[in-house]
């Protein structure tokens, strides 16, 4: 495995998302949005509804789950196109005719949408945070971001859950032979996710408190690794080469 | 130096129980250009993904360079060995036709002053240089498949494989790719190639392979066309008159058969048998116009063999 081969498929990936305005929004415009969305929401609940403060920080913690949703959301397109467009373009052939090996190819491929994921998480959060904390600081006192429960979900559950959707997204691509059952199936990761979320909202769990972020990431990392060593051992180039539509 | 830079040995493979290709054995040497001529399904594609290691074979054994297509290790230098043309060009149509080139020169571990110095060469000679850096999806088909040919051969491999690189394309493009494999003939590269075009395996090839699943025949153009047809000799005459007629048959050739003033001669040895006849139609007082060699034309063999007749 050289890193320097799957770095060079990485940057061809980057270049083309650079041009591909789909990607690009969902990698982007969806974080940022709600990065502005989330914080507007908050001020609009203390200052209109005047909801008590005691009431808003814990809606405010929970905000931090769905950056880590987010990080499994872009995957399910950007890791899904990128196989799936060297299928379409026919530039799988010429390429797996070059002397890369099937886990220099996927890597790279994973190092594209990871940092991608995680550079449109971390805009969309970095605007979260500077608006929240401008919006609310005079109802609540202090600056309530960042923070441990935060700092969790952000560096610790959003990586593990973009590279546990990313590789989902790699498994799916290359095990089945169409873009429409590659991406509904790449959905999958995003279901204990929702399902965790909603646990919270029922008051059945504390989503701010740390350790049950903790745990969350570390599930997370868990599947991430195993769902990796699955996609990279089960990638069939022969199958994704003559039994794709 | 002689080598067989491929080699083939009852190569097979088959998908979900149907053969695609059975039993493959040929060799291609050093610098020669080899054909594979076949109809379509005739498993020309299947041959070369086996010998490019994109897909496994069934049974059989292959040799790319000396090393094999079963030994993990030795897949990875065939690959380097080898510069692919695919049936699709498979650009990156978002790319420059610089960009793609420059793309897989590192793809194949090229030295980057060598990558840069060969694309530079290679589009200049295929007339690609003045478009270099627009988007290849601006390009005409003709000239995406120029890129694709110059992206094989952007590592400077010894052997170039193309499956089927005129088809699809108008006759001028067609020829200008044409020309271009000629002229990578003369620089002594080995090649081969996938064709359904009888013409262009006549034009190009030092060699052919009939496919329909099993290579029914394999030859040097004008062998093929001998082997499956013999030779005919005709004679034309001034006045192919009863006497003349007469020495003919005296000489005892296999088959004659008289046309107007030409007689057509089927003969087993026509080296000896020639000379011989000539004599005897001059001696019977004939005059000879001509004497020339016909056989059937690759056309013929070709149809004949993948019909079956
Ligand atoms: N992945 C596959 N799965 C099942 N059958 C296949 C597969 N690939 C090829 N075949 C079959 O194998 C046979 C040979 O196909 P191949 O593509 O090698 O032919 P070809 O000579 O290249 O034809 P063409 O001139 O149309 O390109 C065909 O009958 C084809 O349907
Ligand atoms: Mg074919």
């Amino acid at each position: 495995m050289r890193f320097w081969k799957s770095w060079l498929i990485a940057r061809k990936e980057f270049d083309f998302i650079r041009i591909k305005k789909s990607a690009l929004g969902i990698s982007f415009g969806l974080p940022i949005g709600l990065g502005i969305l989330l914080p507007l929401i908050t001020y609009l609940e203390i200052t209109r509804k005047k909801v008590p403060i005691e009431a808003v920080t814990p809606l405010m913690g929970s905000f931090a789950f769905y950056f880590i949703i987010i990080a499994a959301l872009i995957p399910v397109y950007t890791s899904v196109s990128s196989i799936v467009v060297e299928k379409i373009e026919r530039s799988l052939e010429p390429l797996l005719a070059t002397p890369t090996s099937d886990r220099e190819i996927l890597v790279g491929k994973y190092i594209a949408t990871f940092v991608l994921t995680i550079v449109g998480t971390y805009i969309g959060a970095a605007i979260f945070v500077t608006l929240m904390d401008t919006l609310t600081r005079s109802s609540i006192g202090y600056f309530y971001f960042p923070n441990t429960a935060f700092d969790i979900a952000l560096f610790a559950a959003a990586p593990a859950a973009s590279i546990f959707s990313t590789a989902f997204g790699v498994l799916s691509s290359s095990r089945v032979t169409t873009i429409q059952s590659a991406q509904s199936l790449s959905v999958v990761p995003l279901i204990p996710l929702i399902i965790i979320y909603l646990t919270g909202e029922l008051d059945l769990i504390n989503l701010n408190d740390t350790s049950i972020l903790a745990y969350v990431a570390i599930g997370l990392a868990v599947a991430a690794a195993i769902v990796f060593q699955v996609s990279t051992a089960v990638f069939d180039r022969e199958e994704i080469l003559t039994r794709w539509k | 130096m002689e080598m067989q830079m491929i080699a083939t040995e009852n190569l097979s493979r088959k998908f979900d129980g149907m053969t695609a290709v059975d039993g493959l054995s040929f060799h291609v040497d050093r610098g020669e250009v080899f054909g594979l001529l076949g109809p379509n399904g005739a498993g020309k594609t299947t041959t070369i993904r086996m010998i490019c290691c994109l897909i496994g074979k069934t049974s059989g054994k292959a040799t790319v360079g000396g090393f094999s297509i079963d030994d993990p290790a030795g897949t990875m230098s065939i690959r380097k060995l080898i510069g692919l043309v695919p049936d699709n060009v498979g650009l990156y149509e978002f790319y420059s036709a610089y960009k793609n080139l420059m793309y897989f020169g590192r793809l194949y571990e090229t030295p980057e002053s060598r990558i840069t110095s060969n694309i530079e060469s290679l589009m200049k000679k295929l007339d690609l240089w003045d478009r270099k850096d627009d988007p290849v999806s601006t390009y005409s088909k003709g000239m995406k498949q120029k890129v694709a040919i110059a992206r094989a051969l952007v590592h400077d491999p010894e052997i170039l494989v193309m499956d089927e690189p005129t088809a699809n394309l108008d006759p001028e493009a067609a020829r200008t790719i044409r020309d271009t494999i000629l002229d990578l003939k003369k620089e002594g590269r080995t090649i081969l190639l996938n064709t359904h075009n009888l013409d262009e395996a006549q034009r190009l090839c030092d060699t052919i392979g009939i496919l329909k699943t099993k290579l029914l025949a394999v030859g040097k153009p004008q062998n093929l066309e001998r082997s499956i047809f013999g030779r005919n000799t005709v004679i034309q005459l001034e006045y192919a008159g009863d006497e003349v007629v007469q020495a003919v048959r005296g000489t005892n050739p296999r088959k004659y058969t008289v046309e107007g003033n030409s007689i057509t001669l089927e003969l087993d040895d026509p080296e000896k048998e020639t000379p011989r006849i000539v004599s005897a139609i001059v001696a019977a007082g004939g005059k000879i116009k001509s004497v020339n060699e016909t056989t059937g034309s690759l056309e013929d063999v070709y149809l004949k063999l993948v019909r079956g007749e």
